[in-house]
């Protein structure tokens, strides 16, 4: 088994024996996408709403000095994983989603309204991406005050959800 | 940001002006926890944004985590991050000459001596810092969270994406005697008051 750690703002995809990590996740949401059939999926630790709020001058997508991908906003990151799960024999109609995330850490951050709050915004950004594509959300663990690790076996698809106080999913 | 190398020159000056920051601020701390507190080191590293993950030895330690915006979160956050339970032994510390507190008010006095001790200890950070650069630093009231590290600090530090292209996150450890605390001094700053910082310190 192998474990790869997704860090804020990556996204990778690979094949059973692959086990993704993304650990400390606040108000990011991560998105695993799982094809049963062909046992392989992704997963993107998702970082900004949308593009437009994203204010990089070197664009959506960038290559780090390792090669890894980094896309920061829901729908680029979305869109990144249906196009290459499909190029690796993956349509999107066999997609799954599960998702988690997006929380609200404190009670008062900028005096934003609840809804302008980054958790939330990343949560409605990632399922209006994924309804745009159809694909089903089996599962999601979102929102509330409590950071979370989330691990992705390319194995089974199941994904672990942990927090400080609980284990869940 | 981009036109500004950062040098261990630079790197050095902002540690040494941290240090006189936090000997200033032991005074203070020693003050408030009516015992003697030195601070036995520190130092500093500065990552762009997108490496923020990078500072963050281990992003599910627990920490206790005093949060500010600097100058109401437009140029930047400041959080002061403090193991869980150095955090707790540190309040105790701060708390323990009130004998008749219950535990639930000692947890909550507790958390308002943290806040306290952050306030000084940045406080005295940024007044050096402005005294440096000429430029203001202020910062708001505290809001305090204790969880996973990086789950506590990814939204303060992210909002500035949308805003800052460039944020630079500054991080500075101190370690606190003799209660061997040890404590996390993480600055975001967006692009203009990085600047400006950053071309007073190659001076």
């Amino acid at each position: 088994m192998i474990i790869q750690t997704v860090n804020t703002g990556e996204v990778r995809v690979g094949s059973a024996g692959v086990v993704f990590d993304a650990r400390g996740v606040g108000s990011c949401v991560v998105v695993c996408l799982y094809d049963k059939k062909k046992r392989q999926g992704g997963m993107a630790h998702v970082m900004l709403p949308d593009s437009s709020y994203d204010t990089q001058e070197r664009g959506r997508e960038s290559v780090d000095s390792s090669g890894l991908r980094i896309i920061r906003d829901a729908s680029s990151a979305i869109s990144f994983l249906v196009e290459e799960l499909g190029r690796l024999g993956s349509p999107v109609r066999r997609l799954e989603a599960q998702i988690a995330g997006g929380a609200e850490m404190f009670r008062v951050w900028r005096a934003r309204a609840p809804e302008e709050r980054m958790g939330v915004r990343n949560t409605a950004a990632v399922r209006n991406a994924l309804t745009s594509y159809n694909i089903p959300i089996l599962s999601e663990e979102v929102g509330g005050r409590v950071g979370r690790s989330v691990r992705f076996s390319l194995d089974d698809g199941i994904i672990q959800v942990s927090s400080r106080k609980k284990s869940t999913m | 940001m981009s036109s500004t190398v950062i040098t261990k020159q630079i790197l050095d000056a902002f540690s040494n002006h941290v240090r006189i920051a936090m000997h200033v601020a032991s005074e203070t701390l020693s003050s408030l926890a009516r015992t003697s507190i030195g601070v036995e080191k520190t130092s500093s590293e500065i990552y762009p944004l997108h490496k923020f993950h990078a500072l963050l030895q281990d992003p599910e330690a627990v920490y206790t985590s005093v949060i500010m915006g600097i100058d109401n979160g437009e140029k930047g956050v400041v959080a002061v991050s403090i193991l869980e339970k150095d955090a707790v032994r540190f309040a105790q510390s701060l708390v323990s000459q009130i004998k008749d507190a219950s535990s639930q008010d000692v947890e909550a006095l507790g958390v308002s001596a943290l806040e306290d001790a952050a306030n000084i200890l940045v406080g005295s950070f940024f007044a050096e810092i402005s005294r440096l650069s000429g430029t203001s630093f202020v910062h708001t009231s505290p809001v305090t969270v204790t969880d996973m590290i990086h789950a506590s600090l990814d939204e303060p530090v992210f909002d500035f994406a949308g805003h800052s292209p460039d944020a630079l996150v500054l991080k500075t450890e101190i370690a606190l005697n003799p209660l061997d605390v040890h404590a996390h001094i993480i600055t975001v700053l967006e692009e203009g008051a990085a600047k400006t910082l950053l071309s007073s310190l190659a001076v």
